[in-house]
């Protein structure tokens, strides 16, 4: 049976085999009922009287086929709607790594004030009777976080939108003690090093150290990091750990931990190391240490530890080591006139070659680093007598990294410190 | 005969429309039990295209292609049906209990129950090909209106359905060499 005419005779033969020639009692009666229950159609009303006969069949297919199509078609336009939609919404940046500048938000006169990339445009944010500053930007660009002070003693940790609405006290009733509020690459948690005030006004820490919070965002909550005495938290890139300083008797130098206070281990082996700083990549940690004379020096070290580097080797203290969003270089802030006032240099990781930003003496306060990684912000006191930073500087100084222009300076009395937007490119 | 019988029930004549169903249901039932391979679902089928083509009678242009236009109502309810019977039984398309062959002696009768089996394993659409080519005997572009599909998806619905059919049955026969084979050892 392998040639085709046995097989077409075959199927020939079980067809006819399997014929019967009649049909089931009560078929037909069955048809014809169901015929006189039936009303004829008008021929209009039927694809053959509209479309040749061979043709209904194909039609009555791609009717279906369209319609599959419309519906995933339909549904890819609804997904493509909402993508529109997301996007011309809001936008976020990556959580770490370069992004589009968005405006700067900064402390002057104990108030907050939101202003262009430029300094320009200043209008108020937020503020009133008592004293309200270190406003920071998320990584995201949607929320500040800022300090807010209730009376002599005491702070409060707060957070509100980019617009200054919505605020909300994080964390009430804290003595925040490096003024730095470091949140997380993820946007949704906030470090600080603080001491906690009793009810009766009295430290409930009464150490001269600080020990490190972390405070949850969305939901408001906060948590005491493991009881662990600390300074300067930085979040590493990935948002699992958490490296900071300490100066205890006890423990000395820059720890990691996680965010849970878990894992707490010291990272460097440098006496009095502090004010670490998580590269972008997240393989890097830079840190402060004493130097010649008790000065700082900038160290490097990877961060599982190993390959530790002294960069900088001076008479004069460095401070404030801060990463270039591409995690090139370090910029940090090599201080003169007695420690007040001091000069920006940026150091080029991969060369190790240090060049300084020409204009203006800085002050005493962390430059920022502009999120595209063209400026570096910073705070300016232009008055001949001594500076008192504790006051406020007068000028906003934004400098070109490169030296290719002057840096623009934004006469703003009463400033303290700020923080720029990141934006999706 | 039939030209007159099919005018005049698109003039709304059930009596006539009576008598073109009676001359064409044993065919068409034929065609269903063969293509569904089982004669309760056959039924159904018929039934639903005999009332289907008398809604839509006034729409057939050309009188005289009246029983090609009723095979390929039929068609379209033998694959509704078999769609049906796929979800409601999957199981039972490999049964072949039920409607048999008319009963034979011998190899034949052995023959008929191999193919029997390779059929039925076959999808509703080659199935429906071998049944309007090798029973209705139509030719590839008859096939191809009955069935509603271009003639190159005949030919290709004839190709994989007798390709299938030759493998199954070439496998019955290695079976039968085989237990031949252990028999006489």
């Amino acid at each position: 049976m392998t040639a085709r005419t046995d097989l077409d005779q075959t199927m020939r033969a079980y067809f006819e085999a399997g014929s019967s020639s009649h049909a089931p009692d009560g078929l037909l009666e069955g048809a014809l009922a169901g015929v006189g229950r039936m009303p004829q159609r008008p021929a209009w009303r039927t694809l053959d009287w509209w479309l040749p006969s061979a043709s209904v069949d194909r039609v009555a297919w791609h009717t279906r086929r369209v319609g599959i199509v419309a519906v995933v078609g339909l549904l890819a336009a609804v997904l493509l709607t909402l993508a529109v939609l997301a996007g011309t919404g809001h936008p976020l940046p990556p959580p770490i790594g370069p992004a589009r500048p968005g405006a700067i938000v900064m402390e002057v006169g104990g108030d907050i004030y939101l202003a262009d990339p430029n300094g320009g445009n200043r209008v108020k944010l937020y503020g009133g009777a008592h004293w309200d500053g270190h406003a920071t930007f998320s990584p995201d660009g949607t929320k500040i976080a800022f300090e807010s002070a209730l009376d002599d003693k005491s702070k409060s940790l707060m957070v509100m939108r980019a617009d200054g609405t919505a605020p909300t006290t994080l964390i009430p009733e804290l003595n925040i003690v490096d003024d730095f509020i470091v949140w997380s690459p993820d946007s949704r948690w906030i470090a600080i090093s603080a001491t906690r005030f009793d009810d009766s006004g009295g430290a409930m820490f009464p150490t001269p150290d600080a020990r490190i919070f972390v405070a949850d965002v969305e939901h408001g909550t906060s948590a005491l990091l493991g009881g662990v005495f600390g300074h300067n938290p930085q979040w590493s890139p990935d948002g699992t750990m958490l490296a900071f300083g300490r100066t205890s008797s006890d423990a000395d130098g820059v720890y990691v931990m996680r965010p849970d206070g878990s894992d707490l281990r010291p990272l460097s082996s440098v006496p009095g190391g502090g004010a670490p700083v998580w590269s972008p990549d997240g393989k890097w940690i830079a840190f402060l240490a004493p130097g010649v004379g008790d000065e700082a020096d900038l160290h490097l070290i990877n961060a599982d530890g190993t390959d530790e580097q002294q960069l900088t080797n001076g008479p004069e203290g460095e401070s404030f080591p801060i990463w270039s969003p591409d995690g090139t270089k370090i910029a940090f802030a090599r201080m003169l006139d007695s420690g007040n006032r001091g000069q920006l240099e940026i150091l080029d990781v991969a060369d190790r070659q240090i060049i300084m930003l020409k204009g203006a003496l800085v002050t005493h306060d962390q430059p920022v680093w502009s999120p595209d990684g063209a400026h570096i912000l910073t705070y300016i006191f232009t008055r001949p007598d001594n500076p008192d930073h504790v006051s406020g500087y007068d000028t906003l100084g934004i400098f070109d990294v490169t030296n290719a222009s002057p840096p623009v300076m934004v006469s703003v009395p009463g400033l303290r410190t700020a923080s720029w937007q990141r934006l999706a490119p | 005969m039939q030209r007159d019988l099919v005018e005049r029930a698109q003039r709304g004549d059930r009596d006539a429309f009576g008598r073109l169903a009676e001359q064409s249901v044993a065919r068409l039932f034929d065609v269903a039990q063969l293509m569904l391979r089982d004669s309760d679902l056959a039924k159904d089928a018929v039934q639903e295209a005999l009332i289907l083509a008398w809604r839509d009678l006034r729409a057939l242009r050309d009188p005289d292609r009246f029983t090609a236009w009723l095979h390929r109502i039929l068609v379209r309810c033998v694959y509704r049906a078999a769609s049906l019977e796929r979800r409601q039984a999957a199981v039972r398309a490999l049964d072949v209990g039920g409607d048999r062959p008319v009963a034979d002696s011998g190899r034949a009768l052995e023959d008929r129950d191999e193919v029997d089996r390779g059929f039925r394993r076959l999808k509703p659409e080659l199935r429906a090909a071998l049944v309007v080519h090798h029973y209705l005997g139509l030719t590839h572009e008859e096939a191809a209106e009955v069935l509603g599909v271009p003639v190159g998806t005949v030919k290709s619905r004839l190709n994989r359905a007798t390709s299938a059919m030759r493998a199954e049955l070439q496998a019955e026969a290695r079976g039968r060499e085989r237990m031949a084979t252990e028999t006489i050892r």
